[in-house]
């Protein structure tokens, strides 16, 4: 008798699927002129995907437990969905200004994030490695979307080559594992790591698959592509690139690190911490002299993965829980800055320089209030959100005897200071030479706005954010 | 048995070195089929006959077609990369000493990479092809669709990336096609026989 899987446990991943497909002959059909419809269609999609999550049953795999469903797993899917409504809302106008509203786009989007889905449920490494290509090649198609442009040209083919290379070292440690343990699977890699946890290629297969992931994190010292990749891309690509593979990643590693490889512990610690303040260096110092906008947060990026890191580093729950929260922090302040980035025009020409907000103050006085806000909350300045995402990791780091990383991490946080103020000086303080043609439409300015007030009333909901952490993961 | 696999091995390692020593890039090329073509005879000595089919229509079908397509296309200057050999003689030779430590390395300790907990069975007797299909379609069953969603997003990147609608392009429109008919195209005129002179 052949017992039938569950089929409820990859229905939202089922239903992203065939809503891809859908829109996609919807578009190839309707000759490429209802760009909005097909807009529409998607933002529906995500929703009835959000919504078929709940039918999800807790607990349940398939495949073998090569795809495994859990609260935590199905909360951070529906966060990544929530990221993803924000992103598509957000960019329409960006989109249609700039001659890159293909029904393409959205399809590519549905498809790369039904990869981050399945990267989160992973339980396998041949999941874990399928879903990481689906995912990073529709961002590869979306980096090079772009076609007039050198530069976009120059992001995504450092962005498809080092991508590809990242993935095939995933794909060389994945297959040093599997030489060891003869699985591919994640309890079989931890019941073999139980008996001989001192294996040496097993080691070096973890080594290899975390810098891959690492990679894939813009995390230091694998981070040599992303300002070049976030400068390169459209503006709304570079607002997905920064939110949606980052937290996926981070998940993909913590079920890693915590499941299969939790008896190499004195293997890999050593790693994140040193990939940790390595990031924290780079992002925070490198910066400084950075005058191009996407660039700046590009390294604001890594600094922040470097934070991330530190929660990891502890090796407990409060740690991983620590890290969440400020990933979900981090990815709310971003998405809020680049859709300030998107909105940023001068006679049909996107800019992105410091020196072209000059002045914003007087001409949009909220929009340079949000903008402020945001600032200081990337920052960790105390009433806003940044600052207890930093204060929860710290702790972390302190409580479980890694002083040195919280002081590092404060005296990185206090240089990176310098140049989220110079944003918040150049929109005060500075004399604007031309205006600004902004585009503003209603719905950037609402997410802007939206994540700023976010950053602002965080006091208000931590306790029970926390609360709600602490509920999905255990 | 030995004896071709000495054979097959021979002419891989000789290819090799006519891939990097030869002058005319396009030989470089065909060497490395020749290369490709011969590894897939060791794939099949070793009981792997779908490895072997699947390196001869990829890496020799697609991939080294692809190459040649592109040594012809573009017009490589042999000079410059010879300068370039040059160039990066040093970093190359400390790149291919550490693989050769490696190698060393893993054949002096060939118990470490062995895996003795999972062996084979293969009770029925059936083919390497046959046992790849069997465990595709039911035990990596999700995997497999997951890889053709991945065929899938390269088919439309390359067309997003490819196809461009510029005026002044000619292009048929099939349906532009089929609809035509007699009545839209052709016109009869009568002549009168007094005009023609």
């Amino acid at each position: 008798m052949i017992d039938l899987p569950n089929l409820n446990t990859i229905l939202p991943e089922f239903f992203l699927f065939i809503s891809g497909i859908l829109l996609l002959v919807y578009g190839a059909f309707s000759n490429n002129k209802n760009f909005s419809n097909i807009n529409i269609l998607t933002i529906i999609s995500i929703f009835i995907c959000i919504i078929s999550i709940s039918f999800v049953p807790d607990n349940s795999s398939i495949a073998n437990s090569a795809f495994v469903n859990s609260l935590f797993t199905n909360s951070i899917k529906t966060f990544i969905l929530l990221l993803t409504f924000l992103a598509v809302y957000v960019s329409s106008n960006y989109l249609n200004k700039n001659q890159l509203n293909v029904f393409e786009y959205p399809v590519l989007l549905l498809f790369s994030v039904l990869g981050m889905l399945v990267m989160v449920s992973s339980n396998d490494l041949i999941f874990l490695y399928i879903s990481i290509e689906l995912q990073s090649l529709a961002l590869y198609v979306l980096v090079a979307l772009r076609r007039g442009s050198i530069k976009g040209s120059e992001a995504s083919l450092k962005y498809f080559i080092l991508g590809s290379i990242a993935s095939a070292v995933i794909l060389y440690g994945s297959s040093m594992v599997y030489s060891v343990v003869g699985s591919t699977n994640y309890q079989i890699i931890k019941e073999f790591s139980d008996q001989s946890y001192d294996n040496l290629i097993l080691s070096l297969g973890l080594v290899l698959i975390i810098s891959g992931i690492a990679f894939k994190l813009s995390a230091a010292p694998f981070h040599m592509w992303t300002p070049d990749v976030y400068e390169g891309a459209p503006s709304s690509v570079t607002t997905i690139l920064v939110t949606l593979p980052k937290l996926a990643a981070l998940v993909v590693l913590v079920n890693l690190l915590t499941n299969p490889f939790i008896n190499q512990v004195e293997t890999w610690v050593p790693i994140i911490i040193i990939i940790s303040i390595l990031s924290m260096a780079i992002g925070s110092i490198s910066a400084i002299k950075q005058d191009n906008l996407k660039r700046l947060f590009a390294f604001s990026t890594i600094a922040n993965i470097g934070y991330v890191m530190i929660g990891l580093v502890c090796v407990n729950d409060e740690g991983i829980k620590a890290s969440f929260l400020y990933m979900f922090i981090y990815t709310l302040a971003t998405l809020g800055v680049f859709s300030f980035i998107m909105i940023l025009r001068r006679e049909d020409r996107q800019l992105a320089a410091i020196s072209d907000i000059a002045g914003i103050s007087k001409s949009k006085p909220l929009l340079a209030v949000a903008i402020t806000i945001l600032m200081l909350s990337l920052a960790g300045i105390p009433p806003f959100g940044g600052f207890f995402g930093k204060l929860f990791i710290f702790t972390a780091a302190i409580e479980s005897g890694y002083l040195y990383l919280a002081i590092s991490g404060v005296i990185f946080s206090v240089i990176s200071a310098f140049y989220y103020l110079k944003i918040i000086k150049a929109m005060y303080l500075d004399e604007s030479s031309e205006d600004l043609n902004y585009n503003l439409d209603k719905k950037q300015f609402f997410i802007i706005v939206f994540m700023a007030f976010l950053m602002l009333i965080f006091v208000l909901y931590a306790d029970s954010l926390i609360f709600f952490i602490n509920y999905i993961y255990n | 048995m030995n004896l071709f696999f000495f054979l097959f091995s021979a002419i891989i390692v000789l290819s090799a070195i006519a891939v990097i020593s030869s002058r005319n890039p396009v030989h470089s090329v065909l060497f490395l089929i020749l290369a490709f073509v011969n590894a897939a005879g060791i794939f099949v000595l070793a009981g792997a006959e779908f490895l072997a089919m699947i390196l001869l229509i990829v890496y020799v079908g697609a991939v080294a077609v692809l190459f040649l397509f592109v040594v012809m296309m573009l017009n490589i200057n042999l000079e410059e990369i010879k300068f370039q050999v040059k160039k990066y003689f040093f970093s190359g030779l400390f790149v291919g000493l550490i693989l050769l430590a490696e190698l060393f390395f893993s054949f002096s300790n060939l118990d470490l990479i062995r895996n003795k907990n999972v062996m084979v069975t293969n009770s029925k007797n059936l083919t390497n092809t046959h046992q790849i299909g069997s465990i595709i379609y039911t035990e990596y069953f999700f995997v497999f669709q997951l890889s053709g969603c991945i065929l899938l997003v390269a088919m439309i990147g390359a067309i997003v990336l490819t196809l461009r609608k510029r005026p002044g392009v000619l292009r048929q429109t099939v349906s532009k096609q089929i609809d035509r008919k007699k009545e839209d195209s052709i016109e009869i005129i009568k002549f009168k026989n007094n005009n023609a002179n």
